[in-house]
Parts: C-alpha cells; structure tokens; sequence
C-alpha cells in the first residue's frame, strides 16, 4: 500500500496553463495551434462563475482534432490529453500521476485557484512541468509558477500588451524569473517544440 | 527502486503511518496532494518546522492530535450547494420517502452541518420531518459541535437565500432562521430529528438500514481504493431501494458493486440500490 505508482511513460511532461478574464478565447486560440500528436499532458484551470456547470470541455472537444475533458476526479493523466477545471473544486495533480479534487476554502478568491494547480504539479513533477500564465485580472498563479521555478520547472507567460487582462501575466512576471514571454502564437511554438 | 518519490513524501507517509499505529485513525488511503497541502498549513500554524518533529510531538500530545484532525479535514461546507441536486432529490426521492411510517437518512461527512439543516428544511416542506431521523455524521468533533448549536456566520448568507431561492421550496430561508449580530440561528425545530455524532468511514462500522445516504464531497478525499471500500459500506447500509447521494466530482463508475445500484440521476449523482 501507499507505495507511488508512477506510469512514467503515461505523458512526458506535464503542461498546467492558468487563465481568467478573457481565457476562454485566449485558449482557443492557443489550443488550436497546438500540433498533433503531442505527448505531453495539459491541465487547464479557468476561473469561471462558481455556481453554474461549465460545457467547455464538450465546446472545444468538438473544435478541436484531440479530447479536451472535464478532469474526472482520479483520473489518471494521459499524454495527447486535455484536462480542464471544474467550478466550485481546486484541481490537483497527485504524485501517481492522477487529478484530484478538493472543496477548500477560495485561494485569491477563487476555487478552483490556478496557484493550487501549479504547486501541487511542481510537487509532483518538478523539472517535467511547463507553467503558462494566460490572461486574467488578479494575481492568481503567480506563486505557483514560483513553486514551479523552485522545483526546476519553466514558466511561460502571455505577453501582457497582448493579453486581455494583463494583471495575472504581469503579476507572474513581477515575482517569478520566467522562461519565456510571448503572444499565443509564440507561445504554442513553444509548447510544439517540448520533447 | 524506491518505494518514495522523494523526502517530503516519505515524511507524510511515515507521518500517516505513526497516527494509525498510535491513534487507530487512519488517513493512509487519502489522497496525498489535499492533505499534504493541509498538513504544511498545520505545520505553519503550530509553528513546527518539519514533519518529523511533528510527528514526534503527535505521538505525546493528545490535544495536538485532536486539532490536527480538526485542521487537516476540510470542513467547507454551505446551504443548498447545487441548488438542481436538491430540485432533483425533491422529484427523484422524496415521493418514495413519504410512502414509509419511519424515515432512516444517513448524512455521512456533514462538517458544521449546513448540508443536513438544508435536508432538514425539504423534509419539512415535503411534510415528512417529523417521521425522519437525520443521523449526521463527521470524523471531525470540532465540526460536530459546531453542527449541534446551529448557528452560523451570515457572511454567505446572501448566496445560501440564493441557493435556496432555486432549489425548488415555498417561502424564504429566513422562515428557517433567527438573524443575531453577524450570524444567524436555525430553528430548533430543525434540530430535534437530527442526531449529529462521530463515525469514521475508513475505520467505523455499518450504520443500519438507512433509506437514504448523502455523502456529497467526501469521497474526492480518498484513492479510488478507498472509495471503493468506503462505497461498499453505504452500500451495506443502504435498504433495497434505497438512494445514495454524492457530490458533483463522484461517481459510482470505478465501484466494484456498482451493479447492485441504478443510476437515479446521472448529473446528480443520484443512485438508487435495487440488488
Ligand atoms: C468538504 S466536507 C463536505 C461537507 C458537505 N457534505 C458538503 O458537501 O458541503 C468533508 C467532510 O468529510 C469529513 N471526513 C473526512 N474524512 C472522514 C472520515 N474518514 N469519516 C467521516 N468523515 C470524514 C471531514 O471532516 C469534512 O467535514
């Protein structure tokens, strides 16, 4: 019992992207780039209205050429996979490679918080994460893209003059020695070119 | 190989392990990211340093023991969470409830008992409180004391009204409550059929013929191996035709006895036991 059962071979990195106030479009956007197939696994957390379903996953699935899904609790992570956030539960990655979920109180006045995402990825991952920092209005996921940095992880982030809330990319940028800075193009270049 | 990913996680494991070898509570099939996460929060609130010295201290410190507990569950609860469930529990539930002299509910994981009240109100509404006994259970006697005054903060008031406004009832929440300074007070009336007491689903036993089991976002705290063990006990518990009610991440899919159940209310997660 209790012993980790990674399945190191299930994806080969791990990429959290974080994104607010404008986030639906600006992952469409970025998402759409991406190339096929990949095999890194992604994990979205979206701020969204806490007390109403979310038909996200079901919206991009059909636009885009690979399943984007609502994380499922305890669901094990898969490469070439799209994860995404529920309203109203933190989504957390377990060292097993599974997403969790938890009702805990808000974190920068969200649930689910981009920065519960981020740490608990570094936690389990370390130098196999890629942080993304999409637009939004708050400070969210800046220090769990700090958590990400310390474990040897990257941080991207969306260039602010190109985001359409530039707080939470410029909050990042504010604590956090990042990687990369870039529009989403540039960005999904970025996330092409991981091995 | 090693058996641990890396030093932090060996501490939590070892930490688990001395609690249960000392306390009989056992928190080794949780789900390690959550409690990790309430366990340096502890550790910060204590002012303790590392793990290990924790779990020292843990070993000789009763008191110690108990605010852990108290710290490391999450008790974030409110009234009516998911408004549609409650609509769903009046049309899917509540008719075949009425048909029975004796109601046996069993509220499994229900904090400061914000959840079992909100019950507690459908039932009156739907005529059949009185007949009910709401056994409302929690790992956390801290929450539990809390549940039994029943009086809460107002600060989530205006969403709990909201919450309430469209969950399918007559009337007003403040029918329900007496509002004082910053808090409000439920009615007692609400209170005489529920018995709040303590029940640990990992290590405590069935709780007899229950017609109906909430247990909504409690689950999403242990491995599916747990669940699964913690799913076969309700399911013990449960009469034939009897509902199981979970919270909005859980589901009965990965249960090894999900055959004896049929799904109510997929959405809902609303299950009824028929084998
Ligand atoms: C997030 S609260 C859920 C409250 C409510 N049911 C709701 O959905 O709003 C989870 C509760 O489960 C309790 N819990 C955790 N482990 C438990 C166990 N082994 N046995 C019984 N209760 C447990 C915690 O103490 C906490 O109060």
């Amino acid at each position: 019992m209790n012993i980790s059962t990674v399945n190191e071979d299930a994806f080969s990195r791990l990429v959290v992207i974080g994104a607010s106030w404008g986030g639906v479009d600006a992952l469409r956007v970025l998402l759409q780039k991406i190339t096929v197939p990949f095999n890194f696994a992604i994990v979205v957390v979206i701020h969204q209205d806490r007390s109403k379903k979310s038909a996200l996953s079901q919206i991009f699935t059909e636009i885009m050429p690979f399943s984007v899904l609502e994380a499922g609790d305890k669901q094990p992570l898969v490469g070439g996979e799209v994860y995404v956030s529920t309203p109203n539960y933190h989504l957390l990655v377990e060292q097993n490679g599974t997403l969790s979920h938890t009702v805990d109180r808000l974190v920068n006045y969200s649930r689910p918080s981009i920065d519960v995402l981020f740490h608990t990825a570094a936690d389990a991952y370390g130098d196999r994460v890629v942080a993304v920092v999409l637009t939004g209005a708050n400070k969210d996921g800046a220090e769990g893209a700090r958590c990400v940095k310390q474990r040897g992880g990257q941080v991207f982030v969306q260039d602010p003059k190109e985001a359409e809330a530039k707080a939470m990319p410029l909050a990042t940028i504010d604590i956090v020695d990042v990687d990369f800075i870039g529009d989403l193009d540039a960005l999904a270049s970025k996330l092409n070119a991981l091995v | 190989m090693p058996k641990y990913q890396n030093d932090e996680d060996y501490d939590i494991h070892a930490l688990l392990e001395t609690i249960y070898l000392k306390w009989g509570y056992d928190f080794r099939g949780y789900s390690k990211a959550s409690i990790t996460r309430r366990i340096f929060f502890f550790l910060k609130e204590e002012k303790i340093t590392r793990i290990p010295e924790l779990q020292y201290q843990l070993v000789r410190d009763k008191a110690l023991f108990y605010r852990f507990i108290r710290d490391v569950t999450v008790n974030v609860t409110e009234m009516f969470r998911d408004p549609e469930f409650y609509l769903s529990v009046k049309q899917n539930i509540i008719p075949q409830l009425k048909t029975y002299p004796h109601i046996k509910i069993w509220h499994a994981g229900c904090a400061t008992g914000e959840e079992a009240y909100s019950l507690a109100i459908l039932l009156d509404q739907s005529g059949i409180l009185g007949r009910s006994t709401i056994y409302a259970t929690d790992i956390n006697r801290t929450v539990l004391d809390r549940a039994k005054k029943g009086i809460f903060s107002d600060s989530f008031l205006q969403q709990y009204e909201k919450n309430f406004n469209n969950s399918g009832l007559t009337g007003n929440l403040s029918d329900y409550f007496e509002k004082g300074y910053d808090h409000v007070i439920m009615d007692s009336r609400l209170r005489k059929n529920i018995v709040f007491t303590e029940h640990d689903l990992v290590i405590d036993h069935v709780f007899g013929e229950m017609q109906l089991i909430f247990c909504r976002n409690v689950l999403i705290y242990f491995t599916r191996e747990l669940q699964n063990q913690v799913i076969d006990l309700f399911s013990e518990s449960l009469d034939f035709g009897g509902y199981l009610c979970l919270g909005g991440k859980e589901t009965l899919d990965f249960f090894s006895g999900k055959d004896k159940f049929i799904t109510k209310d997929a959405d809902n997660k609303i299950y009824q036991k028929t084998k």
